[in-house]
């Protein structure tokens, strides 16, 4: 019985262990049907607007659409809108509808020719105004018919602007309502402050009168009115989308409406984020539905750039916006492929919808970030596909995955003061740009995975222009600097009519990987003869301090990238001493200006990479800033799992939609650096 | 953090880890109690090799085979799986098992090569109270099993605090692990188990013997006891030293400010899954060494005739 017990027990032990063993390995996934993700974190709560890390950001992009979005060739791709247009409205108003009719009656008359050239589509009356179409905005055919309609006496307009402030505002549409005041008053525009811009076909005296009077009435006192221009007839740019209404459905089974679309640019200004999209958001008039499957997107003024701020923009359905907008408790529905069918913070689990066939998966399981052993246990076992590594994370070096990096989102670039004593002289930008070594920078970036920066956009967008830096070439740089004057000394150091070539490199504190990245960069333009302390300041007193009022030699300053191709905040001499603007540089060149505001002035899309270009060459030439490295978030994906993917490639960055969609469209094309 | 269940958790590996470590060691000196004296004693060099291998060595290496080189799961380390939830009985029985077997299994492998080895000596040993030491080994290598597998027992936090350098306190680290050690020699002394019979010792008659031919105590000690008593001690220390040593290898090498030890092991461990002989390779320097040390104790340790 002793014995039996004492070789029993480890046999029993050893069997059961074998069969359990046994039982599990057969239990193992071995589904194709779904993919296992790791985050690098905990299981996130999907803000749409406020993505915490690129692997959110994807998920997202699962989830949520917006109306234009980013093909895999860095173009503008339908989502919810399967198309859409810009267009020129010219609008005059009359003393009656007869006046009206009329006016059309004289534009009809106008040659065939002349209507062509002009790009006129058509003219309409609504009520006492007379709606001229033009194909494009910002061409020359609306002044023309403009000055043709003088002769038919419009009511003059009068821009009145009203400083009410945030609590005047709904006196102010009160009052726009009043039946003394509807034909009247043509457009009603508040700013961010609750200044209120009105547009009035009545005269100044009547206005301001009335106007006195209803505050008056209502107990508050009088507004400041203050007249600023007066017009025969507004232009307007007009943005028309069609809708997809038959695969962009809530998941109520709902279309997206103009309401959405309207109620997602209030929330968002409200919010105040995406920022890049908030300066377009300002000058939207007005958002009204037209037709059955098109939404209209009024402009207040000329800005081609307002296409960039719905690009990736997700559209939210109005009534949770209405509902829930402000708690924020739950993630929203959305209209992308896929939806969440089970959230808590031990998984996510994405389902694609059935309205779209784009996906032959049936999950995407999301589970947070687990320790890097279990990590690697579960890519052995297959039980995680794609995993998002922190960085410094050994997983990088794991032979089991393979990385593919995800679009480009931000870069490290350093703006020079171009007024400061040493760095005003050209040469020197340029040799300080030609001593810096951007590939070593990148291959050292600490606790990092990076690739080279660009000044202005992203690269691989279709208007992207190439490479911004200046070639690594020491030699030159010294060549620059003794052709300018600044010779070295027996240290190294560059001099000039006894003054060293010195400055302070500024640099935020609390994130050591820039303190290391401006350490680095001191040492190579040491080599060129410059003499640069790095300087940490406080986040918080960087700009007031320092940027706004020029107290500074360089900035180290980390920028997202922008799609939208309006340039001028950052770099228009009008920027310069204006509160609020970007221009810390200080640049101005009356050049540069005329380039930036053709740029921010495209609305076809196709000229944009001629225009970039010419923008990037001048300031290449003018040297206000230095590139140096750029993001480089990548995913990584268990072998085998994906087969038809292409292999990685650092210029061909990857979604997450591409990567589950069964027919990956062409990946996300890159310039290499030096091509 | 202790909580009742990380107690329990740990408690239970460690008396899942004895039980089985004490049949296989009952069983293995039951099977070369038969062997020829030569053979017995390689047995006993083999087993005290496998007790005195770094245990994260052993584990790491069996992990990176069993994960890295054959794709078969541990339970524990494997997060993307849903558990036993959503799993029929049986597979839920088996997902419970594998749970706990990988860890019970490496456990109990030093324990069982100590006991083995303790109990296949020259001296049969009383078979409980010899658990005594190969207990203290057993707790002390239970952080090792915890941390490795992730395993949510009470002294999973031992081996990390001991290595970093922030740790406040090396008693502070082990607090938990000493009152479990201290709560086995309580279990151990306090076990109702009848007493063996008393048989005088080698000692107890050469001190006799010396007695009875006219030394006075004091001479018999000096001339025939102090030296053999000395050996003793010494032996036992090295044996000691050599259980510590493959103790603080497993542990990572804590305390080693140069950090090259640690930093050779822990390369070695993270390479585990493709490379599962990288571990051993990474140990056996200290293995040879611990080995080196209880042999030297054996050859000192006096013979009785």
């Amino acid at each position: 019985m002793r014995r039996a017990l004492i070789f029993g027990i480890p046999l029993v032990a050893l069997g059961v262990a074998s069969w359990a063993a046994w039982h599990l390995q057969r239990l193992q996934p071995v589904s194709s049907g779904e993919v296992v993700m790791m985050l690098p974190g905990p299981v996130p709560s999907l803000n749409p607007y406020a993505p915490g890390d690129e692997s959110q950001r994807q998920l997202l992009d699962l989830l949520y659409q917006p109306l234009v979005r980013l093909d895999g060739q860095g173009r503008l791709a339908p989502a919810i809108a399967k198309s859409w247009t810009w267009r020129q409205h010219l609008t005059c108003w009359f003393a009656s509808p007869e006046a009206a009719q009329a006016a059309r009656q004289k534009l009809e008359q106008v040659a065939p020719q002349t209507r062509q050239a002009w790009l006129l589509e058509e003219a309409a009356v609504e009520g006492r105004a007379l709606v001229a179409r033009f194909a494009k905005p910002a061409e020359t055919g609306a002044d023309q018919a403009l000055q043709l309609l003088a002769g038919q006496a419009p009511l003059p307009l009068s821009f009145v602007r009203i400083e009410t402030g945030e609590e005047g505002r709904p006196l102010l549409e009160e009052f726009s309502r009043q039946p003394a005041q509807t034909a009247g008053t043509v457009r009603l525009w508040f700013d961010d402050h609750g200044t209120c811009e009105l547009v009035t076909t009545q005269p100044l005296l009547a206005l301001r009168e009335a106007l006195a009077e209803w505050f008056f009435q209502k107990g508050r006192s009088v507004p400041r009115m203050t007249p600023f221009a007066e017009v025969a007839g507004l232009l307007e740019p007009v943005l028309d989308f069609k809708l997809d209404v038959h695969s962009s459905t809530w998941p109520d089974g709902k279309a997206v409406s103009a309401a959405d679309v309207a109620a997602t640019v209030e929330h968002s200004r409200k919010l105040g984020y995406p920022a890049s999209s908030q300066e377009s958001f300002r000058h939207i008039q007005a958002i009204v539905a037209s037709g059955q499957d098109g939404i209209r997107v009024i402009y207040r003024r000329t800005y081609g750039a307002a296409l960039a701020s719905w690009v990736g923009l997700p559209i939210l359905p109005e009534s949770w916006i209405r509902k829930a907008g402000s708690s924020g408790a739950a993630p929203p529905p959305g209209t992308g492929e896929w939806q969440v069918s089970e959230a808590n913070e031990r998984r996510l689990v994405l389902r694609p919808k059935d309205s779209h066939g784009g996906s032959s998966l049936a999950s995407l399981r999301v589970i947070p970030a687990a320790p890097e052993l279990q990590a690697k246990v579960a890519l052995a076992t297959g039980t995680v596909d794609a995993v998002w590594p922190a960085a410094g994370s050994s997983l990088h070096q794991d032979p089991a995955l393979q990385f593919h990096p995800a679009p480009p989102r931000n870069r490290l670039l350093v703006l020079w003061n171009v007024r400061s004593s040493r760095l005003s002289e050209l040469p020197v930008r340029e040799a300080l740009s030609h001593a810096v070594n951007r590939e070593a920078l990148a291959q050292d970036s600490p606790g990092a995975a990076a690739r080279p920066g660009e000044i202005l956009f992203a690269p691989g967008l279709w208007f992207s222009p190439g490479p911004s830096a200046l070639p690594l070439n020491l030699s030159l740089a010294r060549q620059k600097l003794e052709a300018g004057g600044w010779l070295q000394d027996v240290s190294g150091i560059a001099k000039k009519g006894g003054q060293a070539l010195e400055f302070e490199l500024l640099v935020v504190t609390g994130n050591p990987l820039r303190e290391a990245l401006a350490g680095q960069l001191a040492g190579q333009w040491r080599e060129a003869g410059a003499q640069v302390t790095v300087k940490a300041v406080a986040p918080e007193s960087l700009v007031p301090d320092y940027l706004e009022p020029g107290r500074f030699d360089a900035v180290l300053l980390g920028l997202d990238y922008e799609l939208a191709w309006d340039q001028t905040a950052f770099w228009h001499s009008g920027q310069n001493q204006a509160r609020g603007g970007f221009n810390f540089s200080r640049l101005a060149d009356p050049q540069l200006d005329l380039l930036l505001e053709a740029l921010a002035g495209e609305f076809d899309t196709d000229r944009l990479s001629q225009r970039a270009q010419a923008l990037q060459d001048r300031l290449m030439f003018l040297q206000p800033a230095l590139p140096l490295i750029g993001d480089l978030q990548q995913i990584g994906l268990r072998n085998g799992k994906f087969p038809d993917l292409p292999a990685p490639d650092p210029s061909h960055p990857i979604t997450l939609r591409q990567i589950l969609r069964a027919d990956a469209p062409d990946l996300l094309k890159m310039r290499l650096p030096n091509e | 953090m202790l909580s009742a269940s990380s107690v329990a958790v740990s408690l239970a590996l460690f008396a899942g880890a004895l039980v089985l470590a004490f049949a296989t060691a009952q069983a293995f000196s039951l099977i070369t109690g038969g062997f020829p004296r030569w053979l017995r004693g390689t047995s006993v060099l083999v087993a005290k090799a496998i007790a005195l291998f770094p245990l994260s060595a052993l584990l790491w290496s069996a992990v990176g085979l069993w994960v890295g080189r054959w794709g078969l799961p541990v339970a524990s380390l494997m997060p993307a799986a849903e558990g036993a939830a959503g799993l029929d009985t049986v597979s839920r029985a088996a997902w419970e098992i594998w749970w706990w077997a990988p860890p019970v299994f490496l456990l109990a492998l030093p324990l069982a090569a100590d006991l083995g080895a303790r109990l296949t000596g020259p001296r049969r040993a009383n078979p409980w109270p010899v658990l005594l030491v190969p207990g203290w080994l057993g707790l002390a290598l239970l952080p090792v099993v915890e941390e490795a597998l992730h395993l949510p027992g009470a002294l999973a936090g031992v081996v990390t605090s001991l290595r970093s350098p922030a740790a406040p306190s090396v008693l502070v680290a082990v607090f938990p692990l000493l009152l479990l050690m201290l709560g086995w020699w309580v279990l151990v002394m306090a076990w109702p188990c009848k007493p063996p019979p008393h048989l005088p010792t080698a000692d107890d008659r050469i001190f006799e013997g010396a007695i009875a031919i006219g030394f006075s105590p004091e001479e018999a000690w000096r001339l025939h006891l102090r030296t053999p008593n000395l050996r003793r001690r010494l032996a036992n220390g090295l044996s000691l030293a050599a259980s510590l040593l493959a103790v603080w290898t497993a542990y990572g090498c804590p305390g080693d400010t140069s950090g090259a030890h640690p930093h050779r092991l822990e390369t070695a461990f993270q390479a585990a899954l493709h490379h599962p002989e990288a571990p051993l390779l990474a140990a056996w320097p200290y293995a040879l060494c611990a080995l080196s040390l209880w042999l030297l104790g054996r050859i000192i340790q006096p013979r009785h005739r």
